[in-house]
């Protein structure tokens, strides 16, 4: 009886994953035999295939300029998300007079989306000379707050006992953190890395706005451009979708086990 | 650990194929021109056309030898047609062909096949 109901479930789930895997097969598919999406019957298996595509991309439009570009803005923004969320993870988890009203209002924060903030962070980005810059493209994406609320479920979960001797043993605040907290917060880590790398490595509206040289485009930026003045190039265009798409694809294969950890690890008690 | 083997894999493979493309992309493209019986087409013109993603731009021509062979050097193009005429003899098809990186040698696996034209 349990072995039935657990093969029911099992199937149910397989079924609803292949469903949400159909969309990337079907990228990957006329990627690679440039097939006409709209034809009817679809074709399910791919006929004639060919890598060719990809190479019309790496040659037709400046894919290693775009990826470069797209690999500064993220590690700068990886690297400043891992800073600035553990630091202010840290001191939410400190008790100080006025901490709710301070989680409160980053809580409150979370609700406004950033295409309305986005005017005042253009012109701070224009006083600090920063536009057409990488920095520039990565400043609004150097801290999230949903990464410092995972940090802070991470932190809450180690012992306050370490701390206490870390500080009696003379470690100040920041090397509490570097040695202490953020060792025993790798799921966290892995989380906010590969969530802070997936957002900056997709962003289009701020690159839009901010970058005035064509050189400067990041990935996701010459993939519209790419799609703007094109026709009918259906195989190259998916070609492209892949090719962005896959560094995130090998990231978060590399650490899904602390991704998903960390995700959980304030959900439970124990 | 995987994170050095995935990027060491990776390194590896991107090192042995520029490797590889280094010592394999001088542009040349080599092939035969024939007639529609098969016999070589000596003196044909044989035009080379880059393939951009809107259009077709010429590049360059050449003539067929006694035994209608034609070579195109220095031609890094890697998506491009070929067409080959001859007066009396009529034209091939102008057909694309493809290479997996600029400049890469190749063969023509099947001739260029003039027909009278109508």
């Amino acid at each position: 009886m349990r072995r039935s109901r657990a093969a029911v479930v099992h199937g149910a789930l397989v079924v609803v994953s292949a469903a949400m895997l159909v969309p990337f097969y079907w990228v990957l598919k006329t990627s690679l035999t440039g097939e006409n999406i709209f034809q009817y019957p679809p074709a399910l298996l791919p006929r004639a295939i060919h890598p060719f595509y990809y190479v019309d991309v790496w040659y037709g439009i400046p894919f290693v300029r775009y990826l470069t570009n797209s690999v500064i803005v993220s590690a700068i923004a990886v690297a400043s998300n891992l800073v600035c969320n553990a630091l202010a993870a840290y001191a939410l988890t400190l008790r100080f007079r006025g901490q709710r009203a301070v989680i409160l209002v980053l809580l409150s924060c979370m609700l406004i989306p950033f295409q309305a903030t986005i005017i005042p962070a253009y012109l701070i980005t224009k006083e600090l000379h920063l536009l057409n810059s990488h920095l520039g493209l990565a400043l609004p994406l150097c801290s999230t707050i949903v990464c410092i609320f995972v940090f802070k479920a991470s932190f809450d979960a180690v012992p306050r006992s370490l701390i206490d001797a870390a500080r009696i043993d003379g470690l100040p605040e920041w090397r509490i953190i570097r040695h202490v907290m953020l060792p025993l917060s790798t799921s966290a880590v892995a989380t906010t890395v590969i969530l802070s790398f997936v957002w900056s490595w997709n962003s289009f509206l701020w690159p839009l706005i901010v970058v005035r040289d064509p050189q400067r485009q990041t990935l996701p930026l010459g993939l519209s451009t790419f799609l703007s003045y094109m026709e009918n190039t259906t195989g190259a265009l998916y070609a492209f979708c892949i090719m962005v798409l896959v560094p995130g694809m090998v990231l978060f294969l590399l650490e899904q086990r602390r991704f998903i950890e960390g995700l959980t690890s304030g959900a439970t008690k124990g | 650990m995987r994170y050095a083997f995935v990027l060491g894999i990776t390194a590896a493979l991107v090192a042995g194929w520029n490797a590889w493309v280094v010592f394999h992309d001088d542009g040349i493209v080599r092939g035969r021109v024939v007639d529609a019986a098969g016999r070589p087409a000596a003196g044909a013109v044989v035009r080379f056309w880059e393939k951009t993603l809107t259009t077709l731009e010429p590049r360059a021509s050449t003539a067929t030898g006694p035994d209608g062979a034609f070579v195109f050097t220095g031609q890094a193009a890697h998506h491009f047609a070929l067409q080959a005429e001859q007066l009396g003899l009529g034209a091939s098809p102008r057909t694309l062909y493809r290479r997996y990186f600029r400049g890469q040698n190749l063969v023509l696996d099947a001739p260029l096949r003039l027909r009278a034209g109508p």
